[in-house]
């Protein structure tokens, strides 16, 4: 680990890498809470694999049509892609709540489809779909890094402007009507921040390994935290030392960082379950 | 300052859902006036337009026969003096917040932007809070609350966006007895200011409690609370149980008891 800190001074690649992590550990920890306690995990998956299919289509695009698309980055082409997902995703949830697992799941391998069967005529660019799959934080160029800092401006400024809406959404959507605040617009915006903070993981963790990281740092805050803001702020925390300190143990061995930083997060949260049952298991003898 | 007048007015409304003329309607012909002290109990069998009701008066649906008013306006357009008490399930009791959280949601008709609360809402609702006996537990988390308190919870929460009346949906199902007199006695409280509209189908504790007992089955028969006898309820529990089998909207017989208790 000190070794991955003594190289970061001389490897600028490291060091954007190490940023990405903690950019993309804030609009996740931001984000994981809403996405644990609306119960959207199911979701927030298939926004992800519906990505694959906009990111398929940008690479296919740039390849296939080069003058037009060309210089366009395919990670703009996952924030619009997401963006559409997010909105298809929603209006599934609205007007076909009876049928919500079905079409989800449909949606879900349809997106993923389209991405692989894209790809597939694009020669050459196997080894780039697997590092949006798969995650490859060890190439974050200067672009990525700007636009994930426009991620993170983009979700705190969204939060801080709306909080109040999305936490009674959560908490009683019926009642949140009631007062005047519209549930279909309200949920389009929660959904659309999870699909941008899903654009924001891809670079750390990959496609696949996204949900891990929306979900399980935020269900650990919950064992630390009685409300959302405190969840929000033990989260940020979480995502953050999970997406920078597993790379740095891993560092110079031939373990995946990525699978290491899922890993970990998953084992923060069986650590912090396990706790709280021991602690509960002696409040109550 | 004169007579103030009715709170809500509810004038000859027949209501169908969805095409007009298929089948019966839901509501026919119904007027209610809700008085400034009111404490009106409604009652009627599964299916007879008690939530229908309470929709209406919330502006949810609007009737093409008849008009309803709230304090003179249109039920949309003074939602927010509105109270209403939908039944506790509807509350995510999982979702991380406390008691103030939830009824700081009350408030949301006057401020919804933000990521903080701001100080009047915050001091509007522990005011609100301290009026129905429940700011002890306001850093509480609501499931850890007893039905009783949840339902009070509900009610400061109803009340804090400056209520002018109050809606019931069925309070006082899923608590036991105990909790049912703590809860009664907060809306006896309110109701030295406030009017009150409890739906229950607990016929008992309606007649006992309320100062008028609104029947509802499609069509709507009001008097006093004093007027239902003991034989009157008993007619009632026989007469309403077939009814709900049947799926038959025929006379609710509390009406016929009114017709009688008239002449």
């Amino acid at each position: 680990m000190i070794r991955f800190f003594a190289d970061m001074a001389v490897n600028e690649l490291l060091l954007r890498g190490l940023l990405a992590g903690v950019l993309a550990g804030v609009a996740c920890g931001l984000i994981g809470p809403y996405v644990v306690t609306r119960r959207i995990v199911f979701l927030s998956g298939a926004i992800a694999h519906i990505v694959v299919g906009g990111i398929g289509a940008v690479i296919f695009l740039r390849f296939r049509l080069p003058g037009a698309f060309g210089s366009i980055d395919p990670l703009y082409g996952a924030v619009l892609s997401a963006l559409v997902a997010a909105a298809l995703v929603g209006c599934v949830q609205h007007f076909a709540r009876e049928r919500l697992d079905t079409l989800i799941g449909a949606l879900w391998a349809i997106g993923m489809a389209v991405g692989i069967l894209l790809l597939k005529y694009t020669p050459g660019y196997q080894t780039e779909i697997f590092s949006y799959l798969f995650g490859n934080v060890s190439v974050v160029s200067r672009e990525d890094l700007v636009l994930l800092l426009g991620l993170d401006a983009v979700i705190v400024a969204a939060l801080l402007l709306t909080h109040k809406r999305l936490k009674a959404l959560c908490l009683d959507e019926e009642f949140a009507g009631l007062q005047g605040i519209s549930v279909l617009g309200t949920n389009l915006l929660l959904l659309g921040l999870v699909s941008l903070a899903v654009v924001a993981l891809i670079r750390v963790v990959g496609l696949i390994l996204v949900i891990a990281l929306l979900s399980l740092p935020a269900a650990t805050s919950r064992f630390f935290a009685g409300r959302l803001s405190g969840m929000m702020a033990v989260s940020v925390a979480l995502c953050v030392l999970l997406t920078t300190l597993p790379r740095a143990a891993v560092y110079g061995t031939r373990v995946s960082p990525e699978s290491a930083i899922v890993l970990a997060a998953a084992l923060a949260y069986v650590l912090a379950l396990l706790t709280q049952r021991l602690l509960r298991g002696a409040s109550h003898s | 300052m004169s007579d103030p007048g009715p709170v809500a007015v509810i004038d000859g409304v027949t209501f169908w859902y969805g095409d007009r003329g298929n089948g019966p309607p839901i509501l026919e012909d119904v007027s209610l006036s809700i008085e400034p002290r009111d404490f009106i109990g409604l009652i009627g069998p599964n299916g007879g337009g008690k939530t229908t009701l309470l929709k209406l008066l919330l502006g949810l649906v609007t009737p093409e026969i008849g008009t309803v008013r709230v304090l003179g306006r249109s039920p949309r357009e003074v939602r927010r003096r509105i109270g209403y008490v939908p039944q506790t399930s509807q509350v995510d009791v999982k979702v991380p917040a406390t008691v103030l959280d939830v009824v700081l949601t009350g408030r949301l008709g006057v401020s919804s932007w933000g990521f903080r609360h701001r100080r009047e809402d915050l001091d509007r609702a522990r005011e609100t809070m301290r009026e129905v006996g429940v700011l002890e537990f306001a850093e509480r988390g609501f499931g850890q609350l007893s039905g009783g308190q949840r339902q009070r919870v509900l009610i400061a929460r109803a009340l804090c966006s400056d209520a002018a009346i109050l809606l019931l949906d069925e309070p006082m199902a899923g608590i036991d007895l105990y909790m049912e007199q703590g809860v009664l006695e907060t809306l006896r409280g309110l109701n030295d200011r406030l009017p009150i509209v409890l739906v229950s189908h607990d016929v008992g504790f309606v007649s006992s409690h309320v100062k008028r007992v609104a029947c509802l089955n499609r069509r709507l028969a009001v008097h006093a609370a004093g007027e239902i006898g003991p034989d009157i309820i008993a007619e009632m529990y026989r007469a309403v149980t077939p009814v709900r089998a049947v799926g038959h909207r025929g006379d609710c017989p509390i009406h016929r008891a009114d017709r009688e208790v008239k002449r």
